[in-house]
């Protein structure tokens, strides 16, 4: 399992595969191709990996290859432990 | 699969909004002096998913997939080609199940709900998808509310299916 913790990605030994960085709050709308294993973000023509698709393997193998990769991760995806950061105040 | 909201409640906590399903519940809120809204409970068609029951010509046993053609999650498609697999009946599934044994479902204010006030609604009445994982449908089950003065208005930019996945 990978752990999402203060926007990094760590695999089950502690390391840190990725920082997760993007200044914008992306959603499905500003993605080309969203269902499908890669797409172009609309704001910046990278390639977004839609992590839906891939094993845990695949995904670090993936990210020790090109850290900068840009990923998109669904919360609901076992794969991942999301530890959420609490929102400052309210909403 | 239940989505809860993304809201920090430690933050000037909300009074909490709680839901009865029962007429005798709901009269002993209202003597009490409690706001007492019923709503319809209505199914949402987005939170059904739809399949076949598909039957293998070799040994006769069936399975459900949702066409002759599917992803399944980790890079593997599979095929049931219609010499080998014949559609026994159309299936459909629905999410959310408490749904389907409840005709309606009653919001209870807490006492003298001032207009304008912020409410944590713990157990959402409507039936609202939010996201999907695969075959699996993300569906609402609390959520965030203003009282204004008539009814409880939801903030439904909190089911934004954005809220479910993470880019980065």
């Amino acid at each position: 399992m990978l752990t999402i913790k203060n926007n990094q990605v760590i695999d089950a030994s502690g390391s840190t595969l990725k920082t997760l960085s993007c200044p914008r709050r992306i959603s499905d709308a500003d993605l080309e191709n969203p269902r499908h294993a890669e797409s172009r973000c609309t704001h910046c023509d990278r390639d977004v990996i839609n992590t839906d698709y891939l094993t845990e393997a695949q995904i670090i193998a993936r990210l020790k290859e090109d850290p900068t990769t840009c990923l998109k991760i669904n919360r609901f995806n076992p794969i991942f432990r999301v530890i959420d950061q609490e929102p400052e105040h309210g909403i | 699969m239940e989505f809860n909201v993304n809201f920090d409640r430690s933050y000037n906590a909300p009074r909490i909004v709680k839901t009865v399903f029962d007429l005798k519940e709901a009269n002993a809120c209202i003597e009490k002096g409690h706001k007492v809204l019923f709503q319809p409970v209505q199914l949402n068609d987005d939170l059904y998913s739809h399949g076949f029951i598909f039957k293998n010509s070799e040994d006769g046993l069936c399975q459900i997939a949702e066409s002759r053609e599917y992803f399944v999650q980790y890079g593997r498609t599979i095929e049931l080609p219609e010499d080998d697999w014949e559609v026994v009946i159309r299936v459909k599934h629905y999410a959310r199940k408490r749904s389907l044994n409840l005709e309606w479902a009653a919001y209870v204010l807490p006492l003298e709900p001032k207009e304008g006030e912020l409410f944590y609604v713990e157990d959402l009445i409507e039936d609202i998808l939010v996201s999907e994982f695969w075959s699996d449908k993300i569906y609402a089950v609390d959520g965030i509310a203003t009282w204004n003065g008539h009814e409880l208005e939801l903030r439904r930019d909190l089911y934004d299916s954005g809220e479910c996945m993470i880019v980065g």
